[in-house]
């Protein structure tokens, strides 16, 4: 187990290296040039060179990437290339906003999806399975930010009862906080909720069907104790891993959340540096995100190795 | 995994349980047509797929027609669907979105097989154990990017293109189309058949083409039809956030970005082009639900 998790943290700054040098040749390669962008349509081919210079477009792409590792190595993802702000100041803000998120999203999907996927599964082909069986179908079909923006609509512009798009301060006024993240915490978690109440039935309809549980059934167990102690420990082991998938899953389409709800997180960053061809910005946030997701995959299998000690193993 | 949101981890439903004795792309089709909802949502794709691709030649609007003398009309004989704000007709953008959304995510679903299969065939067929852990290491690495975060770096160092964001919406796809093929041919690679048309003297790539490929089809139509229903999702997101279809051009994506200004005062607008990728994505699922039911029940294959 211990050699396990020591591999695969070995494993995360190959990844980054790999990721970030990826980046820098498609920048290298691509038909569009960042300073070109970065200047718009008014600029002097000589601007745009001066620019280039400035930036270090210039240099061959072995050299960019040395200098940008070395960088690395004091702590630094660099200068935004629009606005000139450090990256990790940039990432420092947005952040927390998208750490609240995403965090309510996955404990708000748990909650639901778990409890209803266990008992819709223990009762297959009951009134409660079916009925939400398809509205897992459903959910399953509408993109996130749709979602929040009939959210927007219904419940704030159209009842009033909460604030639709708005920053949040993160600490500094916590209700408030609290009262913008239902919306887009809402929207956010309604597919993975479904896929995972899918999963979760799913495993538990296959260790519902196991002689243990049978025995246990015939040996008089009531049926919320066995749902709790001998059914739930083992059909939630596929659950655990796809819970940690899902954070990925949830940081990715945070970034098509924030924008709708005006939020400053991470996710809105990347995409208006994605737009203003700030290459630094976009490297920090992606390797940011590839370094959480990793880490959440890894958490996601010691909970597992600790549910299940036998199927941990591989 | 992204994919397991759309139930690529199909279990076998008790009730609609397919027999297993039905092989070949007939049986495969004889117990698709036993699932009733497959087949409806069958024919609405189909249908949905042909009028976006002949909408051209229906008597509708172009879609790109400016009429400012109609701006945000309700529903009509003239127009079906009502107008958007520069008057341009609803039905005609829809229409033709449409066609761009199965395009993005044609190419995306494309991307992700040909990065994926080739390679997951070869190591699943023939693992060295060190080519196998490495290979099997990086597709891992890449699966850590979220597919969207992907696309953003993409465009980010590429353009603002949807072809490039599809491109990469496949690529983060490949590592489970990787994955799947590789565990296919594994799995077939040790069946005894292999063994023999090795014994007599086939090559390795031909023993590949003949067996492993009409092995692995199955759970792989059921992975594409997944990824085929995301890079609908993908194309509508990317284009919203203005990374994808670049307006005036219809897109799902652009046409929402658009009526998300006039939300409050012009719901329609938002509410339309969403069902329509609702559709869509609800089409494609059910099918993929079909297609995992079947290729579960024929086993390991």
């Amino acid at each position: 187990m211990l050699r396990m998790i020591g591999r695969r943290i070995a494993l995360l700054p190959l990844l980054l290296l790999a990721v970030s040098f990826a980046v820098f040749a498609l920048t290298s390669v691509s038909p569009t040039d960042p300073a070109a962008v970065i200047l718009g349509p008014g600029a002097t081919p000589a601007s745009v060179r001066a620019l280039r210079q400035q930036l270090g477009l210039d240099q061959t792409l072995l050299h960019q990437y040395g200098n940008w590792l070395g960088q690395l190595f004091h702590g630094s993802l660099g200068r935004s290339w629009y606005g000139g702000v450090p990256v990790v100041t940039k990432i420092a803000e947005g952040l927390p906003i998208t750490a609240a998120l995403v965090l309510s999203a996955l404990i708000f999907t748990a909650l639901v999806a778990v409890p209803c996927g266990l008992y819709a599964g223990m009762r297959a082909g009951g009134r409660f399975d079916r009925l939400s069986s398809a509205v897992a179908g459903a959910g399953l079909s509408m993109p996130e930010f749709w979602v929040g923006l009939l959210l927007i609509l219904i419940l704030s512009q159209k009842l009033h009862v909460l604030p639709g798009s708005g920053p949040l301060t993160i600490t500094a006024n916590v209700p408030s906080d609290a009262q913008h993240l239902v919306l887009p915490v809402l929207a956010l978690s309604l597919p993975q909720i479904c896929s995972l109440y899918r999963l979760t039935r799913a495993s538990a309809i296959s260790v519902a069907r196991q002689d243990y549980i049978r025995t246990a059934r015939s040996g008089g167990l009531s049926e919320p104790t066995l749902l709790w102690t001998r059914l739930a420990k083992n059909a939630l082991v596929p659950s655990v891993t796809l819970l940690g998938l899902q954070l990925g899953r949830l940081i990715g389409v945070a970034a098509v959340i924030e924008p709708v709800f005006g939020m400053q997180g991470i996710g809105s960053i990347a995409v208006q540096a994605a737009i203003d061809s700030d290459i630094p910005t976009v490297l920090g946030v992606v390797l940011v995100t590839a370094s959480i997701v990793m880490v959440a995959n890894l958490l996601a299998d010691v909970a597992c190795h600790y549910l299940a000690p036998k199927a941990g193993r591989s | 995994m992204i994919a397991d949101s759309f139930g690529v981890t199909a279990v076998p439903s008790p009730v609609a349980g397919a027999p297993t004795d039905d092989a070949g792309p007939a049986g495969m089709w004889r117990s698709f047509a036993r699932h009733r909802a497959a087949l409806v949502a069958l024919v609405v794709l189909v249908l949905a797929a042909l009028a976006s691709l002949l909408s051209p030649l229906l008597p509708l609007p172009a879609p790109d027609l400016v009429n400012l003398q109609v701006p945000l009309r309700g529903p009509s004989w003239g127009h079906l669907l009502g107008t958007d704000q520069l008057g341009r007709d609803e039905l005609a953008r829809i229409l033709a979105a449409t066609r761009i959304s199965l395009w993005a995510a044609l190419l995306a679903t494309v991307t992700g097989v040909i990065v994926g299969v080739p390679l997951g065939l070869l190591i699943g067929f023939r693992s060295g154990r060190i080519t196998d852990s490495v290979v099997s290491r990086a597709f891992d690495c890449l699966q850590s990017i979220p597919a969207l975060i992907l696309a953003i770096a993409f465009v980010a160092a590429l353009g603002r293109q949807l072809t490039f964001a599809m491109i990469a919406v496949g690529i983060a796809f490949s590592p489970t189309f990787y994955r799947v093929s590789r565990a296919a041919a594994a799995t077939v690679a040790g069946e005894s058949y292999i063994e023999a048309s090795r014994s007599m003297g086939q090559r390795t790539a031909k023993v590949v083409i003949t067996h492993v490929i009409g092995n692995v089809a199955a759970p792989l139509i059921a992975l594409t039809s997944t990824t085929f229903a995301f890079g609908i999702l993908a194309e509508a997101a990317l284009s919203y956030l203005g990374l994808g279809v670049q307006p005036p051009q219809a897109s799902l994506g652009t046409m929402l970005s658009t009526a998300a200004d006039l939300l409050n005062s012009s719901p329609q607008l938002t509410i339309e082009p969403g069902l329509m990728i609702m559709l869509l994505v609800l089409c494609i699922s059910v099918i993929a639900d079909a297609l995992g039911d079947i290729t579960s029940g024929q086993g390991s294959a």
